[in-house]
C-alpha cells in the first residue's frame, strides 16, 4: 500500500493532438536590437522551473512555452477555485483541476516539443535535483515559505531567481531577479522586515483570487490582494521579459534588481536588491559532481570518494532522492521492529508483521530524509541496492557548510 | 552558572545558565561532537538540547534518554505525568503515569514556521486518548496550526505537558488548530469534569497555584 504523494511526471500529448502536433512553435521571426540574427533559438537549450502556477505563474509558463522554451518544470500543490476565475487564464471547467498538470498540459499543446514536466506538490517536498538543471527558476507563489524555500534552493544551485508579484489595491508589480551568481547577492529572505516575518510566522497567504469568495479572509489569511487578471498579466509578461534580458544578456545587466511598475501612473523604477548580512538563509553554494556509473550500484562512502576526492567526514549528511532513512516500523507489537534501510518516501507500510499480522508502517520519530554517517554506520560502505534503492537520481552530501549533489554521469553527455 | 545549592531554585529563565549534571554534561558533548549541518545550526541545535538537559534536570519530572545532533535534533524524554489512554473504545480511561516521547526538531523549524504536528511523536503509553493526538502508530500530537520560526524546544515539552495532562485542551472538532481524533474530541466533551487530569506545574519546585 502507498500513500499518494506528489509525483514529478513529464506531460505527454494525446495521441490525436501528437497527429497535428507541429514540434516547436516558430521562433518570433524578428531580430532584437543590438543581437545576432536567431538570438532567440537559444532559448530551445534552455528549462525553466516555475514554482506557484496560478494567476502569474501559469502565465510565464505558457509564454515562455510560446516561444518555444527547451523544457518547463512546474511546481504548484493547489488547484483552481471558483474564486480563481477573474484573475487565472482558466475556463469554468477548469476548476477543480490541479494547477501544475492544468498548466502542463496547455504548455504542451502549445509547444509540443517542449519538455513538460508537473509536481503537484509542494516545493519542499520536490527533490532538489529536479531542479539542477533549470536555467532559471522563476517564482510566483503565495506564501512567504514558499518564497524562502525557493530562494534557498536558488542560492544552492546558483541558479538565477525571478520572483514576480503584485499588489492589488495600488495596481503595482515587482519583479524582483536575484543573480545568484556568487552567493555574494541578495535572497528573498534578505529583503524581509518586521512586517513579513510577522506575516510569516502566520503562514499568511498571498491570495490574488477575486470575486466575493475571496472578500473575507480566513483565519491566518492575509487579506486576498484582489488583483485584476490585466495586472497578474502586466507582471508576467514584465517577468517573462526580465527573463530574456537576464538569460540572453540584453540590454543593462537586471540581476540584483527590482522593477516595480505601477498601473495608477505607468511608471517604472529600478532599484538593487541588496544582500542583508545577517539573512539567516544559507548563502553558501553547492558543488555538483558526477560518478561514472549508476549511483544505485555504488556505497554512499564510494559514491563520496569519486565525487569529491576524500572519504566521507564523520558529521557528513546524506539525502537520496526520493528515499527516506528508516531504523524503526511500528506495527502492533510493543515493541519497534528494526528496519535499517532506504525507503521509497510516501510508502505507508513495510509488509505483515509475522508476530502480530498488523502491517508495520515507517516509525516517523526513526526515519531521516537526511541521515548522517553517524546513523548510517556501517551501512555507509554498503551498495545502495543491497540498502533499498533501486534507483537513485541523485545524493545530496552535506558536510558543515560545504554542500555536494552527487548525480551519475548521463549515457550519452551531449544529450539534453 | 547556578551553584548547585543557591536559592531560589533555577527557573524557566534560567536554562541556558545551568550548570549540566555529569550524565547530561556528557551527553551534551558527545551530541555536538557528532552535530552536522551549517554552523548557525550546530550552534542552535546545541543550545536547545542544553536547554532540554537543563529543563530535565531542574524539572523533577523529566529525563532525556537519548539525543542525536547529526541530523537535526532528537532526543527521546520520558515525562512524569497522567496521560489519558484508551486501550478499549467501549471500555474505561485509563491514565498512564508516564509518556516517553520522541522529539524531532529539523533544521528548517528554526527559520521556518511549522505545522503544529511537527516536533512530538508518543512513542508510548499507547493508545493515547486526546483529541490532539492522532491514533495512527506514530501517535503524532499536534500543538496547534501553526508553531513560530525558531520556537524553543523548552517551550514545546512545556506545551507538550499541558496538552497531555489536558491543562490545555482543543476540543473542537470543527477547528482546523490541532483535532487529529475526532472520536477522542467528542468523549471529551462528554467529560469535562474529568479535565484536567492534574492541576501541578511542569516543575515540581513551582508552588501549586490550584484551589
Amino acid at each position: 500500500m502507498k500513500t499518494n504523494p506528489a509525483r514529478l511526471e513529464e506531460v505527454a500529448l494525446p495521441r490525436r493532438a501528437q497527429q497535428r502536433a507541429s514540434g516547436h512553435p516558430p521562433p518570433p521571426a524578428m531580430a532584437l536590437l543590438g543581437c545576432a540574427a536567431g538570438a532567440l533559438d537559444g532559448l530551445r537549450a534552455l528549462l525553466i522551473a516555475v514554482i506557484g502556477c496560478g494567476s502569474i505563474g501559469g502565465r510565464i509558463a505558457v509564454l515562455l512555452a510560446r516561444m518555444g522554451l527547451g523544457g518547463l518544470l512546474l511546481v504548484d500543490p493547489k488547484s483552481y477555485k471558483p474564486a480563481s476565475l477573474p484573475t487565472h487564464e482558466i475556463d469554468p471547467e477548469d476548476v477543480g483541476k490541479s494547477k501544475a498538470q492544468a498548466v502542463a498540459r496547455r504548455c504542451k499543446a502549445v509547444s509540443p516539443a517542449t519538455r513538460v514536466a508537473a509536481f503537484p506538490g509542494p516545493v519542499e517536498a520536490l527533490d532538489l535535483a529536479a531542479m539542477a538543471d533549470a536555467s532559471a527558476v522563476v517564482m510566483a507563489p503565495d506564501l512567504l515559505s514558499v518564497e524562502i524555500e525557493a530562494g534557498q534552493r536558488s542560492l544552492w544551485l546558483s541558479k538565477p531567481l525571478i520572483h514576480a508579484s503584485v499588489h492589488g489595491p495600488t495596481l503595482t508589480v515587482q519583479v524582483r531577479l536575484f543573480g545568484n551568481a556568487g552567493g555574494a547577492g541578495a535572497c528573498p529572505r534578505c529583503l524581509y522586515g518586521r512586517a513579513e516575518l510577522d506575516l510569516l510566522a502566520r503562514q499568511a497567504r498571498f491570495s490574488c483570487e477575486g470575486g466575493p469568495a475571496a472578500a473575507a479572509p480566513r483565519p491566518h489569511e492575509a487579506p486576498a490582494t484582489n488583483s485584476l487578471g490585466a495586472i497578474c498579466s502586466m507582471a508576467a509578461s514584465l517577468g517573462v521579459l526580465q527573463i530574456l534580458r537576464h538569460l540572453l544578456g540584453l540590454g543593462e545587466p537586471v540581476a540584483d534588481t527590482m522593477l516595480e511598475y505601477c498601473g495608477f501612473t505607468h511608471r517604472t523604477v529600478i532599484s538593487p536588491l541588496e544582500r542583508n548580512p545577517k539573512c539567516p538563509s544559507d548563502h553558501t553554494r553547492l558543488g555538483q559532481a558526477a560518478v561514472s556509473e549508476p549511483l544505485a550500484g555504488r556505497s554512499l562512502a564510494e559514491a563520496v570518494q569519486q565525487a569529491t576526492g576524500v572519504p566521507a567526514p564523520p558529521d557528513a549528511q546524506f539525502e537520496i532522492a526520493g528515499h527516506d532513512w528508516v531504523e524503526f516500523a511500528g506495527c502492533g507489537c510493543e515493541r519497534p521492529a528494526p528496519v535499517r534501510r532506504f525507503i521509497a518516501r510516501g510508502r505507508a507500510d513495510l509488509g505483515q508483521c509475522p508476530r502480530c499480522g498488523a502491517m508495520r508502517v515507517p516509525l516517523q520519530f526513526h526515519t531521516y530524509r537526511a541521515v548522517s554517517a553517524a546513523i548510517l554506520g556501517a551501512a555507509i560502505g554498503r551498495p545502495l541496492r543491497r540498502l533499498g534503492v533501486r534507483r537513485a537520481v541523485s545524493i545530496l552530501l552535506r558536510t558543515g557548510d560545504a554542500g555536494t549533489l552527487i548525480r551519475p554521469q548521463p549515457a550519452n553527455p551531449s544529450s539534453p | 552558572m547556578i551553584p548547585a545549592h543557591s536559592t531560589p531554585a533555577p527557573t524557566l529563565d534560567d536554562l541556558r545558565q545551568i550548570q549540566l549534571s555529569g550524565i547530561y554534561m556528557t551527553m551534551w558533548e558527545l551530541a555536538q561532537k557528532e552535530c552536522g549541518g551549517p554552523a548557525a545550526c550546530r550552534q542552535r541545535f546545541a543550545g536547545e538540547l542544553h536547554d532540554l538537559l537543563g529543563l530535565a534536570q531542574i524539572s523533577g519530572r523529566m529525563i532525556v534518554h537519548w539525543a542525536d545532533l547529526s541530523a537535526g535534533l532528537r532526543a527521546k524524554v520520558e515525562i512524569e505525568m497522567p496521560v489519558p489512554c484508551m486501550p478499549d473504545p467501549a471500555g474505561p480511561l485509563r491514565v498512564a503515569p508516564r509518556a516517553l516521547l520522541g522529539v524531532i526538531y529539523p533544521p528548517e523549524a528554526i527559520f521556518m514556521p511549522q505545522p503544529g504536528y511537527a516536533f512530538i511523536r508518543i512513542l508510548s503509553p499507547r493508545p493515547v486518548w486526546l483529541s490532539t493526538v492522532s491514533v495512527d502508530p506514530n501517535q503524532p500530537l499536534c500543538l496547534g496550526a501553526q508553531l513560530p520560526a525558531g520556537i524553543p524546544l523548552s517551550e514545546i515539552v512545556l506545551m507538550t505537558y499541558g496538552a497531555l495532562t489536558l491543562q490545555t485542551v482543543q476540543l473542537d472538532r470543527l477547528d482546523p488548530a490541532g483535532v487529529l481524533n475526532a472520536a477522542a474530541a467528542d468523549w471529551w466533551q462528554r467529560n469535562v469534569h474529568r479535565i484536567p487530569l492534574t492541576r501541578e506545574p511542569f516543575l515540581r519546585s513551582e508552588p501549586n497555584h490550584a484551589t
